[in-house]
C-alpha cells in the first residue's frame, strides 16, 4: 500500500513541477517591468494599464492646442476616443503604459494599442499575422512587392488615395523635388502608394577602411590618399612585421561588394550597378574596373598583404587579428572604433583605430539614402484614414521630436552645445537609443518615421565625427530606385543570385589563382552572358527608361 | 507458456461464418484496449503528418499569403520548370547526391564499429564515462561545431596546421579547397553523431541472448570470433532497418552546415539544392519554389526508400516492410 501511495505521490510531483516550470516563466516576465516615467504632464491619470478609449486627453478639446510644429495637420486627431492598434519590434514590455504613448494620446486623442514582438522573432510573427488575414491598423516589414501585391488586392489603404489630408507627407515627399521619386518608385503599377517611407534615418558614414593610426604613427606610415599609397602603406607594414598580414577581413565574399564602390561598379542594387556616365546599368562582375579590382588584390595576395583567410576568416578570428597586431587595417562598421578599443585597452593602451580613406580610382565611399523603406503599411478598414493621419503626425517636425528627442521642457532641456541632455537619465553614462526606448517608449521601430536630426543618434563619438568630416564630399552619388514590373521583378530574382554567385566564384578563384590573368577574364565573360547577365541587365535598363519617361 | 492472446491457430470463430473480416473483428475487439492507448498516436500522426500533406499543392501555384492555399493561382509545373532548367541543376543534383551517399556509406559503419569496440570493454566505469563523453558533441548546435573546425583548420592559428607544419609539411588552407570539402563535411558529421547513433547499436548488442556467447564459449570461440558469429549477425537487423531509414534521408541535404562551411572557393562542391533555394529565396519569398524543390526532394528520397526496402528484402530476408 505505501509502496503504491509513494508511486502516486511522486508522479504528482513531476506533473506538479512541469506545471509550475510552465507557469512560472510566464509570470516571472511580466514582473520585469521598466519602471513608468513620472507623470508629469497634465491630465494626471492612472499610471496603470492602458484603459481602451475614454481616457484623459482623450475627450474633445474646444480649441487646439500649440505643441509645437504639426506641418499642418489639425490637433487633435480625432473626435471621440479612437483606438488604432500597431505593430512593432521592440524588446521592451509595457509600451502601452510608456511616456511616449501617453503623449501622443493627449496630443492627438488617438489611444495607440502597441502590440510588440521581440526583434528577433519579429518577421515570423508578421508572416504568420499576415497570412492569418487579420492584422492590426499598422504594421511594417513586408517587402515592397509584398505590399503592392496585398495592397492591390484590398488588403491595404493606399496612401495616395488620402493625400490631401496628409499635409507632412505631401509637403515632404509628394511636392518636394528632391524626394517626389518616391511616389514614382514605391508605388505599384497603378501608381497607387501603399508604403510609408522613413526620412532622415540614416546616418552619413557608417562603414569603411580602418586602419590603427598607432601603428602608422610610429613608424611614420602617411595616411594613404589614394590606391598605390595604401598598397605602400601595406607593404611597409609587411617590411616591418613580417609575420603579420596587414589587411584581414571577416566579410568573405562582400568584400567584393564593398571594395567595389572605391572602382564604381558597386550600388546598393548589387550585383547590379547604375552608371551614372552612361544611364545604363550593368553587372558589376563583368566591367573591366572589376578587373582591375581583382588584379590589385590579387597583387596583395601574392605579396602577403592580404590574408589569405579573408575568405573564411569569422567574425572571432578577425577580432583576434585586429586587436593582437596579426593585422593592421580592415573594413567594417565604424562603431568598431570604440569597440575594438574597449576590447584592448587595458592591455595596450595605445589602441587607437581611425577611420580611414577610401580605396580605389573613385575615391568615394558608399552613401547611404535619407529615405528608407520599412514596409510600413496601413490596412484597409473603417479606421485607415485616422492611421494615415497619425503616420502624418509621426512624420510631422512635431511627431519626429516627440519621437527622437522627446519633449522641451518635459523630458530634456538643450545644453550649451545645443544638444538634449536627459535630467532624469543623467546617472547613466551613455545615452543611446535603447535606453530611451525602455524609459520613454521612444525610437520604437514601427514608430518612427522621421527623425530630428539633434536626437542622441546622431551624436557622434570623436571618431566617428572625424570619418563623418572626412568623408564630407566623398560620397558616391545612390543609385535611382527603380520598380519593376512582375515579370522583371522574377527575372532579376532568377539571375542576380545565380550571377552573383558565380561571380563570386570566379572572383576568388581568380585572385588565389597567381596565373590567371586575360584569358580567365575572357572566359568568365562569356560565361557571365550564357548565366543571363545580359537578360539581368535589360530588365533594369527597361525599368530605368520607365523611369526617366515619368 | 502460452500467451492468452495468441490464438490457437486451428480456433473456429465463435459465429458460424467463417470469413477473415469476422476473424479481425474478434482481433480487435480482444485487443481493443491496446488500440485505444493507440489512438493518440494515430490522431497525432494524421493530423501532424498526413493533414499538412495537402499544403504541397502550392508546389503547383503561385502561392501569396493573402490568397492563401486555395486562393492561389494555379500555375501548373512552372516552378518544377524554373528549378530543372537553372544551369546550375546538375551540378546541385550531383552535389546533393554525393554529399548524401559519402555520408551514407562512410558515416554509417564507424557507431557499429564503435559499440561493437564499447561493448568488448570490461571496466564499467571506464565504459560508461566514454559513452558519456562521446554523446556531448550531438548536443553541440552546429553553428559551434563549424566555428570550432574554421579555428582548428586555419592556415595561420589552426592547431591542424600547427601540427603539419611542426612536422615540416607546408601548411594546407584545408577549407578553400574543394578536394577537401566533403572530406570535412562526413568527417565532422562523424564526430557528432557517432556517439549518440551507436547508442542505438549497444541497446541491440544489449538485448542479444547471453546463452548464444555461452554456446559459442563452449565451441571454443575466442573474443573475436564471439563478436564476428554472434554479435554482428545479431545485430543484422538492426543495422538493416537503420540503413533503410537512412537511405530515405540521402537526397535531404540541411542548408545550415553547407551555409556555414561553403566560401566561393567551394562552390562547386558545396552547392546543394536546399543552399540554392535558401539564396533564391533572399530575394522572394517564395514559398512555392522552395515546396516544389522539397516536393521534387520527398519524391526521391521516396524512390529510394523503396527500392533499398525491396532490395534488402529480396537479399536479406529482413526489411521494414
Amino acid at each position: 500500500m505505501s509502496r503504491k501511495l509513494f508511486a502516486v505521490l511522486m508522479s504528482f510531483i513531476l506533473v506538479a513541477t512541469l506545471l509550475a516550470a510552465c507557469s512560472g516563466g510566464n509570470s516571472g516576465s511580466s514582473n520585469t517591468n521598466t519602471s513608468t516615467p513620472p507623470s508629469s504632464n497634465t491630465g494626471g491619470g492612472s499610471s496603470g494599464g492602458s484603459s481602451s478609449g475614454g481616457n484623459t486627453g482623450g475627450s474633445t478639446t474646444p480649441e487646439p492646442v500649440n505643441y509645437g510644429d504639426t506641418g499642418g495637420l489639425q490637433l487633435p486627431l480625432v473626435d471621440k476616443p479612437t483606438k488604432i492598434s500597431i505593430m512593432v519590434a521592440s524588446d521592451v514590455t509595457n509600451l502601452n503604459d510608456s511616456w511616449f504613448v501617453k503623449e501622443v494620446e493627449k496630443m492627438t486623442g488617438i489611444d495607440l494599442d502597441i502590440q510588440a514582438y521581440p526583434n528577433a522573432s519579429y518577421s515570423e510573427r508578421l508572416n504568420v499575422v499576415v497570412g492569418a488575414g487579420d492584422f492590426p491598423d499598422i504594421i511594417h516589414g513586408l517587402s515592397l512587392a509584398q505590399a503592392d501585391e496585398l495592397g492591390g488586392k484590398g488588403a491595404f489603404a493606399a496612401i495616395t488615395d488620402h493625400l490631401d489630408q496628409l499635409p507632412n507627407f505631401k509637403s515632404l515627399y509628394a511636392d518636394n523635388p528632391d524626394n517626389d521619386w518616391v511616389l514614382k518608385s514605391y508605388s505599384d503599377d497603378s501608381g497607387k502608394l501603399y508604403t510609408w517611407p522613413i526620412y532622415g534615418l540614416n546616418r552619413e558614414v557608417n562603414h569603411g577602411f580602418l586602419y590603427r593610426k598607432d601603428i602608422f604613427d610610429q613608424h611614420n606610415i602617411p595616411l594613404w590618399t589614394n590606391t598605390d599609397e595604401f598598397y605602400q602603406a601595406l607593404k611597409k607594414l609587411k617590411e616591418i612585421y613580417p609575420n603579420s598580414y596587414p589587411y584581414a577581413s571577416k566579410t568573405q565574399a562582400w568584400i567584393f561588394r564593398d571594395w567595389g564602390y572605391g572602382w564604381g561598379v558597386v550600388g546598393e542594387n548589387y550585383p547590379a550597378f547604375y552608371n551614372e556616365a552612361t544611364g545604363q546599368w550593368g553587372l558589376t562582375y563583368t566591367q573591366p574596373e572589376y578587373k582591375d579590382m581583382l588584379d590589385f588584390m590579387k597583387k596583395l595576395l601574392n605579396e602577403g598583404l592580404l590574408d589569405p583567410e579573408f575568405i573564411t576568416d569569422t567574425s572571432a578570428n578577425w577580432e583576434a587579428k585586429m586587436t593582437n597586431d596579426q593585422s593592421f587595417v580592415t573594413f567594417d562598421w565604424i562603431g568598431r572604433l570604440d569597440l575594438f578599443y574597449n576590447l584592448v585597452k587595458d592591455s595596450n593602451p595605445n589602441y587607437n583605430m581611425r577611420y580611414g580613406n577610401p580605396v580605389g580610382p573613385t575615391n568615394k565611399i558608399r552613401s547611404l539614402p535619407m529615405i528608407s523603406n520599412f514596409g510600413h503599411v496601413v490596412a484597409n478598414n473603417d479606421k485607415a484614414e485616422i492611421s494615415m493621419k497619425l503616420l502624418d503626425f509621426f512624420t510631422s517636425p512635431l511627431g519626429a521630436e516627440l519621437m527622437t528627442v522627446g519633449l522641451e521642457g518635459v523630458n530634456y532641456e538643450l545644453d550649451a552645445n545645443g544638444k538634449p541632455v536627459y535630467p532624469e537619465l543623467k546617472d547613466h553614462d551613455l545615452i543611446e537609443i535603447k535606453l530611451l526606448e525602455q524609459k520613454y517608449g521612444m525610437w520604437v521601430q514601427g514608430l518612427y518615421m522621421r527623425t530630428d536630426r539633434r536626437s542622441v543618434y546622431y551624436n557622434y563619438t570623436e571618431k566617428e565625427q572625424e570619418a563623418q568630416d572626412m568623408m564630407k564630399d566623398m560620397k558616391h552619388p545612390l543609385d535611382p530606385v527603380l520598380k519593376f514590373t512582375d515579370n522583371e521583378t522574377s527575372t532579376i530574382a532568377e539571375y542576380a543570385q545565380q550571377l552573383q554567385k558565380a561571380g563570386e566564384e570566379f572572383s576568388a578563384q581568380y585572385i588565389f589563382n597567381a596565373n590567371s590573368g586575360d584569358k580567365e577574364w575572357n572566359d568568365w565573360l562569356a560565361r557571365a552572358k550564357q548565366l543571363g547577365e545580359d537578360k539581368l541587365v535589360e530588365a533594369y535598363n527597361t525599368a530605368q527608361s520607365r523611369f526617366n519617361a515619368q | 507458456m502460452t500467451n492468452p492472446h495468441i490464438n490457437p491457430p486451428m480456433e473456429k470463430p465463435s459465429r458460424g461464418v467463417t470469413s477473415k473480416l469476422l476473424s479481425m473483428w474478434q482481433h480487435i475487439k480482444k485487443d481493443r484496449q491496446f488500440l485505444i492507448l493507440l489512438i493518440p498516436c494515430i490522431v497525432f500522426y494524421i493530423i501532424f503528418r498526413y493533414g499538412p500533406i495537402y499544403g504541397v499543392i502550392i508546389a503547383f501555384k503561385d502561392f501569396n499569403v493573402y490568397d492563401g492555399f486555395f486562393g492561389s493561382d494555379w500555375v501548373g509545373l512552372k516552378h518544377f520548370e524554373t528549378f530543372f532548367s537553372s544551369p546550375d541543376f546538375w551540378l546541385l543534383f550531383r552535389n546533393t547526391f554525393l554529399l548524401g551517399i559519402y555520408t551514407l556509406l562512410i558515416a554509417f559503419p564507424f557507431p557499429i564499429l564503435f559499440a561493437l569496440l564499447l561493448n568488448e570493454v570490461k571496466h564499467q566505469l571506464f565504459k560508461k564515462t566514454v559513452q558519456t563523453i562521446s554523446l556531448l558533441p550531438y548536443l553541440l548546435s552546429i553553428v559551434v561545431i563549424i566555428s570550432m573546425l574554421t579555428d582548428l583548420l586555419s592556415p595561420s592559428r589552426g592547431l591542424i596546421n600547427q601540427i603539419i607544419a611542426a612536422f615540416g609539411f607546408e601548411k594546407i588552407h584545408f577549407l578553400i579547397k574543394p578536394e577537401w570539402f566533403r572530406t570535412l563535411y562526413v568527417s565532422s558529421d562523424i564526430w557528432a553523431s557517432m556517439g549518440y547513433t551507436s547508442i542505438i547499436y549497444l541497446a541491440a548488442i544489449a538485448g542479444i541472448d547471453p546463452t548464444l556467447y555461452e554456446a559459442a564459449r563452449v565451441d571454443g570461440a575466442k573474443r573475436w570470433h564471439m563478436m564476428r558469429y554472434v554479435t554482428l549477425p545479431s545485430l543484422i537487423p538492426t543495422i538493416l532497418v537503420l540503413f533503410i531509414l537512412s537511405t530515405g534521408n540521402l537526397i535531404k541535404i540541411g542548408y545550415e552546415k553547407i551555409l556555414l562551411m561553403y566560401n566561393p572557393m567551394t562552390y562547386s562542391v558545396a552547392d546543394v539544392f536546399s543552399t540554392y533555394v535558401y539564396r533564391k529565396g533572399l530575394l522572394e519569398r517564395n514559398y512555392s519554389f522552395a515546396t516544389a524543390v522539397g516536393l521534387f526532394e520527398s519524391v526521391i528520397a521516396l524512390i529510394l526508400l523503396t527500392s533499398a526496402n525491396l532490395l534488402s528484402r529480396r537479399f536479406g530476408g529482413n526489411s521494414l516492410w
